[in-house]
């Protein structure tokens, strides 16, 4: 048995772990463009504010490949697939691979807008551990507190925005939608987390696009649609990632927005499965097959795959969204349609304090999104009831109360063991 | 309402260096005496509802409680004594009787501790019971035939109760303890040989595998009384009195008749549970006669009945009626007896020192040769191997223990198990406490607590140069007393120390 | 593997299992009143009392054998140790992102905090200082056990 992974991140990563729970002979071949061994995504913003070192950003172990008998292939962006015969190339020309399962693990890719695209030398994504380095660079040189741009008030572009205040610079956010984390929350708890970041001194542009801009090698100034005229040193550009598939041009590959996934996680093409922010796989809530970009998903998509691809046939049960996104302090976390406001939900709130701000979403008695800000105790009991769409019609009442228990809300479902995923 | 003039009985102290606030003491209290003030960001205690019951100082983790005597005294007066003021207090507050729980605390003279025991010296060897057996085994119930004329038990075995040590589980019905309770009980009884009483009030469906080693009450209320019950069960006892109350019914309030308890006893859940004062179809010893005899029509003669009474001034003569009466158990329960629930007035001045009446049953029952027709079964304030030893030297056959197995359980004597809010679990029907007994650690209480006497039993008694327990039966030249006068040694037919 | 298990009947939600948890997580396991008066941070217990119509349980993580706060570890940090069964936190690894507090579907791992950085707060099963869960070891009512399910 031969496996192929393409890509090295967080689904591959699942999906080694996944393979070896069934398949301890096997041989498993990553083959990635990145230089790293799998390192953290989520954790280049805290290796640019400092909070980690180098060592701790990788996601597993040091000897990961080794106990695992993995041959990892990196800086490798041009590998070629032919699905019929089943061959893997490294890069075109070099020696046939044969495969019997081949996982798709490549991710997302940052999608950079039009204006930044100018060879600007001060214009930096923040998606790579090369990103971060390259901006950590930048820092360096520059000396000086720096102004930077950030274009994108998303989950990356926040991080971005806080990595670069903890290393002191002068931040500035630019969003073009009506609130920060629009994809996540909805005005209320978009604008809680606007004052909390302004407070901290963290400058922030809602419902504002980059109208002009003015520099030659260096992007120096932009200006928004309020008129606002934006001094930078530096840009970052945040403004959402895309599933990574375009480069592998197959024919009998059913693509939608990301890689089409059946409840196996295996494609269109037969022995070929995708896992993690490059697949489009059932999402629960919707009941249809959404990209569900979160590092959760990844790890399991990947290791369901991963089982399945040794011969397993575990079925996907679905995923939800859920983020936890700790802001300068300020603890935020989400879960499902946790932005949705349309008129047939049920919306139950509390603030208790300025920065303290809870709401549940619900349709027919069933929760299907929640926003925590501040206080985000056993928040773990809503992601579940949303996730199992339980009727909450007999503790809707509780569901505010600071004693909330797992007993209480999680006995609809009679017999949970936990973790069947 | 004007000023209460009760004062608080106890103080609690808190030793602020050692409270970490963890509110376990606020969880704890059923009767809300602490509770944790949001302003203050402390626990604050109300001492005037604190009953000295030590929940709160035992579970405290650091130690940092302490319960005191509120040391308010009133102006010392010999007479006036500061009990009788404050219950005139009370009653001139609420018009009512006083009630109390457990027994008489009086300070009567306690004749267990008057008496000494015997033991052998040079000319007669004692007995080391780890290197010899000692017999603890007893058997209760009628060793002869009722009369040569009676053509009943003329060829008959009689039904016994076959007892590992001399020492039983006196009644505590379902009501006035928790399930939790009979449960330890019943438990321990298996486990030692011995029997359980479930009281007046039946025994709950969860403890019908434990039947044979159950005694089940048939009182003046007859709650939870049926054919069936008393076909499975080891013994029958018709309950006429009690030690702490008697001449006294009983009154289960309504609010402890929950579910459980209705269908134990057979009642509508929430009424009254009113066992009247004397058994109405009663009234000479022809009646109870009459009732032993159905009862035990009702279980073909294979089950010993016994008749409990109180210890009053006339045992003897009543003893010997209810042995004339065709019980094969007499079981006499002195005024220091517990209660789940008593008027102060009588069990504080009711009835009289199980010791003397024990001594006066066995006497007249040895004068009048029906000793072996019947067994005695004293209760009332055992409250150690020793006590037990004395009882057995004085003529009893077994005792009961009630007060006892509930220390046993847990109980730490506050006397406040009217009041349905025992923080131990043991006088009580609300479910959050009655959770607080596991069964089974207090099962193991008691287990240990029989053994450990077994073992005391049985060292005195080898100290004494005799291997049996029936040997020491009545064997009054076994004890000594010391401080008695001359009628009180005389009653307890026993010799003065020196003698 | 060997968990804590609780036994409903006799669980009287009095919290003891609580303190002696808070404090054997504490700078002092093994002194209760040291770790409530001297410890710099306040003493946090990993596990939870829950009351429900009259009845409390006191519940700590299951250790699952597929553990959703591993599988959503963001930094690697949370694992489940391959000899012991237990699910743990490598807290040099861990950045605190608290994405393990809201993938426990029970709720069980608290946000927390030590020596100013964020962490996650979970039942270890006492195996770092003591041979027994001091949850267990402490209840009054011997109404935890540990052990095989
Ligand atoms: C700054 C930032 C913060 C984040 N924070 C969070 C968070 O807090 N919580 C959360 O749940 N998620 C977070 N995410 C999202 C999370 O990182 C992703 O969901 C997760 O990394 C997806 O894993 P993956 O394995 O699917 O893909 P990726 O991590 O995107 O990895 C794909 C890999 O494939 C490689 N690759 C791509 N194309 C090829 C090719 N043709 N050949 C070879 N290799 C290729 C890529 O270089 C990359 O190494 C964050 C993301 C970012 C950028």
């Amino acid at each position: 048995m031969r496996y192929v992974i393409i890509g090295n991140s967080t689904a591959a990563i699942g999906a080694v772990e996944g393979i070896r729970e069934i398949d301890k002979q096997g041989e498993i071949i990553i083959i990635s463009d990145e230089v790293y061994e799998a390192y953290s995504r989520p954790l280049i913003s805290y290796y640019l504010s400092g909070k980690i070192i180098e060592k701790n950003i990788y996601y597993r172990d040091k000897n990961f490949y080794v106990q695992n008998g993995v041959a990892l292939h990196t800086g490798q962006s041009n590998v070629q697939i032919n699905p019929e015969t089943k061959i893997v190339w490294i890069e075109p020309g070099s020696e046939q691979i044969h495969y019997d399962k081949l996982l798709i693990a490549t991710g997302g890719k940052p999608v950079v807008p039009d204006f930044l695209n100018g060879g600007y030398d001060n214009v930096f994504l923040f998606h790579s551990f090369d990103d971060v380095k390259k901006i950590d660079d930048f820092l360096k040189k520059a000396g000086k507190r720096q102004n930077v741009a950030i274009i994108g008030g998303g989950l990356v572009g926040l991080k971005a925005a806080e990595s670069m205040f903890f290393r002191g610079q002068d931040v500035a956010v630019v969003e073009a939608g009506d609130c920060l984390l629009n994809s996540i929350l909805d005005l209320k708890a978009g604008n809680i987390v606007e004052n909390y970041l302004k407070r901290r001194g963290i400058s922030i542009f809602i419902q504002n696009i980059v109208e002009e801009k003015e520099g030659e090698d260096k992007l120096e100034r932009l200006i928004l649609s309020d008129g606002t005229i934006l001094e930078c040193d530096m840009v970052i550009a945040a403004a959402g990632i895309k599933p990574n598939y375009a480069w592998l041009n197959l024919k009998n590959l059913k693509v939608d927005k990301g890689i089409l996934v059946d409840e196996y996680l295996q494609t269109s093409i037969d022995g070929i499965y995708a896992a993690g922010d490059v697949a489009q796989a059932y999402e629960i809530i919707s009941g249809e097959k959404k990209v569900v970009p979160i590092l959760p998903n990844a790890y399991i998509q990947g290791r369901i795959a991963g089982a399945n691809m040794a011969g397993e046939n575990v079925r996907y049960r679905g995923s939800i969204a859920f983020n936890s996104i700790p802001l300068l302090g300020l603890n935020i976390v989400t879960a499902g349609l946790s932005n949705c406001d349309d008129r047939d939900s049920e919306i139950i709130e509390e603030f208790r304090g300025e920065f303290n701000y809870k709401k549940f979403i619900l349709k027919d008695d069933v929760l299907v999104g929640t926003v925590l800000i501040g206080d985000i105790y056993r928040c773990g009991i809503y992601r579940y009831l949303i996730e199992k769409k339980i009727k909450i019609t007999d503790f809707k009442q509780s569901i505010l109360s600071p004693e909330i228990s797992w007993r209480l809300l999680g006995r609809a479902e009679a017999g949970f063991k936990g973790g069947t995923y | 309402m004007g000023i209460n003039l009760v004062m608080q009985e106890y103080e609690v102290l808190r030793n602020e260096a050692k409270c970490i606030g963890c509110k376990i003491c606020v969880n704890q209290c059923a009767n809300n005496v602490h509770r944790w003030d949001e302003d203050w960001q402390m626990i604050i205690s109300d001492d005037k509802y604190c009953v000295n019951c030590h929940r709160c100082v035992v579970f405290c983790p650091t130690g940092a409680l302490s319960i005191r005597k509120n040391a308010n005294d009133f102006t010392f007066n010999a007479n006036w004594e500061n009990r009788h003021i404050k219950n005139i207090y009370r009653q001139a507050q609420s018009g009512g009787v006083l009630l109390t729980g457990m027994g008489n605390d009086r300070p009567y003279p306690v004749y267990w501790d008057k008496m000494v025991l015997n033991a052998s010296q040079v000319t007669n060897p004692s007995i080391d019971p780890l290197r010899e057996p000692i017999e603890l085994k007893v058997f209760l119930g009628r060793k002869s035939a009722l009369n040569e004329k009676d053509e009943v038990f003329k060829d008959d075995i009689f039904p016994w109760l076959e007892l590992d040590l001399p020492v039983m589980f006196s009644a505590m019905s379902f009501g006035s303890v928790s399930l939790n309770v009979h449960k330890a009980l019943a438990r321990a009884a298996e486990t030692m040989g011995t029997y359980w009483n479930a009281g007046e009030g039946g025994v709950h469906a969860d403890l019908k595998k434990s039947m044979n080693h159950t005694i089940v009450q048939v009182a003046s209320g007859r709650f939870g009384v049926n054919p069936a019950m008393l076909k499975e069960a080891a013994a029958v006892e018709i309950k006429i009195g009690q030690g702490a109350k008697p001449g006294i019914g009983g009154h289960l309030p309504g609010e402890k008749v929950g579910q459980e308890v209705a269908d134990t006893r057979m009642i509508p859940v929430g009424s009254d549970a009113i066992s009247p004062a004397p058994h109405h179809d009663i009234y000479s010893i022809e009646d109870l006669k009459q009732l032993i005899f159905a009862i035990k029509e009702a279980t073909d003669y294979k089950k010993p009945v016994a008749v409990k009474v109180a210890a009053v001034h006339n045992i003897a003569a009543i003893a010997s009626g209810i042995a004339r009466a065709g019980a094969d158990i007499i079981v006499i329960d002195g005024f220091r007896g517990g209660t789940g629930a008593a008027p102060q007035a009588i069990r504080d001045n009711v009835g009289i020192p199980i010791e003397f009446a024990l001594a006066a049953v066995d006497q007249r029952l040895r004068e009048e040769g029906i000793r072996n027709e019947v067994s005695i079964v004293v209760a009332g304030s055992i409250r150690n191997s020793s006590d037990i030893v004395k009882a057995v030297a004085l003529g009893a056959d077994a005792v009961y223990i009630g007060t006892a197995a509930l220390i046993a359980l847990g109980c730490h004597m506050c006397q406040k198990c009217y009041t349905g809010k025992c923080n131990w679990g043991i006088a009580t029907q609300d479910p959050k406490l009655v959770k607080r007994l596991n069964p089974e650690i207090g099962a193991r209480k008691l287990v240990n607590l029989l053994t450990a006497w077994q073992h005391e039993i049985k060292e005195m008694l080898g100290g004494m140069g005799i291997n049996a327990i029936e040997s020491l039966r009545g064997n009054r030249l076994m004890l000594r007393g010391i401080g008695l006068n001359k009628k009180e040694l005389e009653i307890l037919g026993i010799k003065a120390a020196g003698e | 593997m060997k968990k804590v298990y609780v036994i409903e009947d006799f669980c009287i939600g009095c919290g003891t299992c609580m303190v002696y948890c808070a404090a054997a997580h504490s700078e002092y396991p093994k002194d209760l009143l040291k770790a409530f008066k001297l410890s710099s941070l306040k003493p946090v217990p990993r596990l939870f009392i829950e009351e429900e119509e009259g009845n409390s349980y006191s519940l700590m993580c299951r250790h699952c054998d597929e553990p959703l706060c591993v599988y959503s570890c963001i930094s690697g940090a949370m694992f489940k140790d391959n000899r012991t069964g237990v699910v743990k936190v490598d807290k040099e690894r861990c950045v605190g992102c608290f994405t393990c507090v809201i993938a426990c579907p029970y709720g069980f791992i608290r946000e927390g905090s030590e020596n100013g950085r964020s962490l996650p707060l979970k039942c270890d099963l006492c195996k770092d200082s003591f041979d027994m869960p001091q949850c267990v070891e402490h209840c009054p009512n011997e109404a935890l056990r540990y052990g095989e399910e």
